[in-house]
């Protein structure tokens, strides 16, 4: 599959602070990748250097596997920090710039795209006047204009109410799966971004520390028992014989999961035993994604 | 280039600073008028001198006789009234909130990443801002222009406006002009620099009331040099424009500094523009 977004060792430096510090990130085609990280870790800085508004120290950078950023970025939307609008103005009057400045000639691409992210009823109140939503409902309206490939968001849910986020939620999975658009997209309501993302980028103090598919999220989130036994391979044959269990996977040398009858773990353990496999350990493991996210990235909320 | 340049002017034309600009001017204009009826008035003794704060001096000393003068009115003329508005920096002050707010505000609210995210040149952008300011300079400098004219025919009578008046009337305005976009330019490089409208108008205004006087230093201290080093600097030429008589040396000085100015100011703008992180 290509990648829409392709870095290696991208770098930024603020006086004496490393804000970004070189990120190879790959954002494939097609799909929505929820980039996640702690206030401050980097991510904001990052996607502004994506979207070049703000240059990078060092490292390299592909959109859509050219080098020719100013052109590519053509293809991108971006609705980074908060969404830039004239708040003198009301929401027909903003989009009227856009439309004006990317050399749009239907007059109706306005009202159509109002109707899009619906603010077709904004009428002539100023954009000073929206509630935070308005403003990022019309912030992304402004990022969908000329039809981008590539969607750059920075917290678009932030300060929505819960009816927004989930109206936010079905447009970006809408825009995805009917448009194919890409998305990069960061957030701070890992729920919500766990119910979109197919990949996922850890971005820890401006190291982006992992990268990794929803798939494999969702593997190491699994509910299991885990085992750490002396004999893998006689512990795989009690598991199968004895148990009858088929769902289990051995993630690294002297460690078993088991995904199946984990209410009968003491069955398990109970024939180990008898088979006389050494059990050094087993427990019930596995969380929730947020809290898998915390772990990762080492601490409290506020991801 | 030219959809960036039909969405700045389309910005312009909804801008409500820009047609609050011009009411402040006109009612400048109207001021200057109404003072220059009240100085009249005490001249010929049907106003006690002070009335309305208006306090008629001369040769030093407050005039106490009624009638001694003649009419301040005809004596100024309508040339006299468009030195007070450019030469006297009114213009000028109202120019450089317009210029702030239409080029700061793009920052402050982050309007302008809307265009370098979709993959527009920063060079393109600086040139569509740049042009855009100039025509909104050279706009707002021909409002204050026609609404100082169209005030003084009621105040003047028509028959004060001789072709010799129009002619100066016209020079001065084409050089008034000139200087305008250049100062426009300098307030749009200032902009640029702070990127903070507050910051921006202050400096700006500063740069208008105060640079006169740094060169004034300047030349008292270079003074053993052949050269005056206000001769060059582009607000000293606005101020001293003579409203008649024009020397061709002075034009000419005007023209070629005044684009020696307007090229600095655009140059370093634009290279902050191109090298600045936006917001």
């Amino acid at each position: 599959m290509d990648d829409v977004l392709k870095t290696e060792g991208i770098t930024k430096i603020y006086g004496k602070h490393i804000v970004v510090d070189h990120v190879s990130m790959h954002v494939k085609k097609g799909d929505i990748y929820g980039f996640i990280g702690k206030n401050g870790a980097g991510k904001t800085t990052f996607m502004r250097m994506v979207a070049g508004l703000a240059a990078p120290a060092f490292g390299s950078m592909e959109l859509f596997g050219s080098r020719n950023l100013e052109r590519q970025r053509q293809r991108i939307g971006t609705l980074i920090e908060q969404p830039g609008l004239y708040g003198a103005m009301n929401a027909r009057e903003n989009m009227e710039i856009v439309r004006k400045s990317f050399g749009i000639t239907e007059k109706h691409a306005v009202a159509q795209m109002l109707e899009f992210v619906g603010l077709q009823n904004a009428g002539k109140k100023k954009v000073r006047n929206f509630s935070l939503g308005m403003k990022q409902r019309l912030g992304i309206a402004i990022a969908l204009f000329r039809n981008p490939d590539f969607l750059i968001l920075d917290e678009p849910i932030n300060g929505l109410d819960p009816e927004g986020i989930k109206e936010m939620r079905d447009l970006l999975v809408k825009l995805n799966q009917e448009k194919q658009i890409t998305i990069l997209i960061s957030s701070h309501i890992l729920g919500e971004l766990s119910k979109i993302a197919t990949s996922y980028g850890i971005i820890k103090e401006g190291v982006l520390i992992e990268e990794f598919g929803a798939d494999e999220l969702k593997s190491r989130c699994r509910r299991c028992v885990k085992l750490v036994v002396d004999d893998v391979e006689r512990a795989v044959s009690v598991l199968e014989e004895n148990c009858q269990i088929k769902g289990y996977d051995v993630p690294e040398p002297g460690v078993l999961r088991v995904f199946e009858k984990l209410e009968d773990s003491w069955i398990i353990n109970r024939e180990l035993v008898q088979a006389g496999v050494m059990l050094k350990e087993s427990y019930l493991a596995g969380q929730d994604l947020e809290g898998y996210f915390m772990d990762l990235l080492g601490g409290e909320a506020n991801a | 280039m030219l959809n960036l340049l039909n969405a700045e002017f389309f910005k312009l034309r909804k801008s409500k600073s820009v047609y609050f600009g011009i009411l402040t001017a006109a009612a400048l204009a109207l001021l200057l008028y109404g003072s220059l009826v009240m100085i009249d008035k005490i001249n010929q003794g049907e106003l006690s001198n002070g009335t309305g704060g208006v306090i008629v001096y001369q040769d030093g000393s407050q005039v106490d006789v009624a009638g001694s003068q003649g009419s301040m009115m005809e004596k100024i003329g309508v040339t006299g009234v468009l030195q007070q508005m450019f030469g006297g920096h009114f213009t000028g002050m109202i120019l450089a909130v317009l210029v702030s707010i239409f080029v700061i505000q793009e920052f402050g609210s982050g309007s302008i990443k809307n265009l370098v995210g979709k993959g527009y040149s920063r060079r393109r952008i600086f040139l569509s801002k740049l042009l855009s300011v100039m025509v909104l300079a050279i706009l707002f400098q021909a409002a204050v222009l026609a609404v100082s004219i169209c005030l003084g025919i009621p105040f003047m009578g028509w028959e004060t406006f001789s072709k010799t008046v129009w002619m100066d009337a016209a020079l001065y305005a084409a050089l008034q002009m000139i200087y305008g976009v250049t100062v426009a330019v300098i307030f749009l490089l200032v902009g640029e620099l702070t990127r903070n409208l507050a910051a921006g108008i202050a400096v700006s205004i500063g740069v208008l009331l105060f640079s006169s006087t740094l060169t004034a230093g300047l030349d008292l201290v270079f003074h053993g040099l052949d050269i005056q080093l206000s001769n060059y600097w582009v607000l000293d030429l606005m101020s001293s424009c003579p409203v008649t008589d024009f020397e061709t040396g002075f034009l000419v000085r005007s023209i070629v500094v005044s684009l020696a100015w307007l090229v600095i100011a655009a140059v370093l703008a634009a290279a902050h523009f191109q090298r600045a992180d936006l917001k």
